[in-house]
C-alpha cells in the first residue's frame, strides 16, 4: 500500500511518517528500510545525515541511498519503505548529475510504482510548498510544477494521504 | 456562487470542471482566465480561472476589488471561483505585493461567506468545506 505524508517545514511530517511505518511492521520477518534522497554536500551535511542515520537505526530503520533513478533501486517484497522526501528527489532529478529534467515528474511517477509493487509497504514523505503564492524565476516555478505533478499522482494512486500541521494529522484520504 | 481554492498546481481547474459537469451535465462549461479584466465578459463565465489575477489587475487600476467582487456576484451569482492560496509564505518586501497577497486573502474569506459549496484541493482531492 501507498500512504503519502504532507507537510510544511518544521510541521513534525517526518517524525508522523516514521512512527507511521513502524506502526506497519506487524511481523518479525519484516524490515524497516529508510531510502535517503538527500545529497551530502560539504562536512556539515554529512554530520546531520550521520546523526539522523544513527537515530533511525535505534528505532530500526536500515538506510538505503536513492538520489536519482528510483525506478532501479531494489526492494524486496517484506520490506516497509519509508521514502523521504520527494523534493529532494525532484530536484535531484531535474538539476543533478544523470538527472532527467524535464522526465524527472515521468521517471519518479515510474519509480514510485516500482517500489509499490515490489515492497510490502510504501512511505512517502512530500513538501507542501505552494500556498505561498511567490512568483518565482522560470527554473523554479518548472520544479513546482512537476512536484505538484507527482502529489497530484500520489493524490490518485496512494491508499492513505495525512497533512501534518503542528505534528497534527489531517486526513484527506482515510485508509 | 462556488468557491475552490487551494495552493498552486494541486487540481483546483479539474475539479472545478468536474462539479460544473455534475450540475449541468452535457454541457461546456465557459472557462475564462482572471486575467481577463472586463467584467462583462466574466459575467457571462461558468469558471473564473486564477481569480486571484483579477483582483491583481483591479489593484493595479487602483479599483476597490471589494466592490468589483460584489458587482461580478450580483449579475453571475452561480459562478464558480477558483482563487490560490497564497498567504503561507514570507511577507513581501515590495508594498504592492504586500496589498495584493492580503487582499486576495481577504477576498477568499468574502466569497468563502457568500458562497453555497466552498472546496479546497490538495493533491487533486477536494475536500468539502462548506
Amino acid at each position: 500500500m501507498i500512504f503519502f505524508v504532507i507537510g510544511g517545514s518544521g510541521s513534525g511530517k517526518s517524525e508522523y511518517a516514521e512512527n507511521l511505518a513502524m506502526g506497519l511492521k506487524r511481523q518479525e520477518q519484516e524490515k524497516l528500510v529508510y531510502v535517503a534522497t538527500m545529497k551530502p554536500l560539504d562536512e556539515e551535511s554529512w554530520q546531520r545525515i550521520g546523526r539522523h542515520r544513527k537515530m533511525r537505526a535505534g528505532k530500526g530503520f536500515e538506510t538505503r541511498e536513492c538520489y536519482t533513478h528510483l525506478e532501479q533501486l531494489s526492494v524486496e517484497q517484506n520490506e516497509i519503505i519509508l521514502l523521504e522526501c520527494l523534493s529532494n528527489l525532484t530536484a535531484n532529478e531535474m538539476f543533478s548529475d544523470n538527472c532527467r529534467k524535464e522526465q524527472a515528474e515521468q521517471v519518479i511517477k515510474v519509480g514510485i510504482l516500482h517500489l509499490a509493487e515490489n515492497c510490502r509497504h510504501l512511505v512517502i514523505v512530500g513538501n507542501n510548498v505552494f500556498e505561498d503564492g511567490a512568483e518565482y524565476d522560470a527554473m523554479t516555478m518548472e520544479y513546482l510544477r512537476q512536484m505538484a505533478g507527482l502529489h497530484r499522482f500520489l493524490g490518485k494512486v496512494s491508499d492513505s494521504l495525512t497533512e501534518v500541521i503542528c505534528g497534527i494529522p489531517i486526513e484527506w484520504r482515510k485508509l | 456562487m462556488i468557491l475552490i481554492t487551494g495552493g498552486a498546481f494541486q487540481g483546483k481547474l479539474e475539479a472545478a470542471e468536474e462539479l460544473f459537469s455534475e450540475k449541468e451535465s452535457g454541457k461546456e462549461p465557459l472557462v475564462l482566465e482572471g486575467t481577463q479584466k472586463e467584467l462583462e465578459r466574466l459575467q457571462k463565465a461558468d469558471i473564473i480561472h486564477d481569480f486571484h489575477l483579477w483582483i491583481r489587475g483591479i489593484l493595479e487600476e487602483s479599483k476597490d476589488p471589494y466592490e468589483m467582487t460584489e458587482k461580478l456576484l450580483e449579475t453571475n451569482p452561480s459562478v464558480i471561483i477558483i482563487l490560490n492560496q497564497m498567504g503561507c509564505g514570507i511577507v513581501p518586501i515590495d508594498s504592492f505585493d504586500r496589498k495584493y497577497r492580503e487582499t486576495v486573502g481577504r477576498i477568499g474569506c468574502l466569497l468563502a461567506q457568500k458562497a453555497e459549496e466552498v472546496y479546497l484541493l490538495n493533491c487533486g482531492i477536494a475536500r468539502r468545506l462548506k
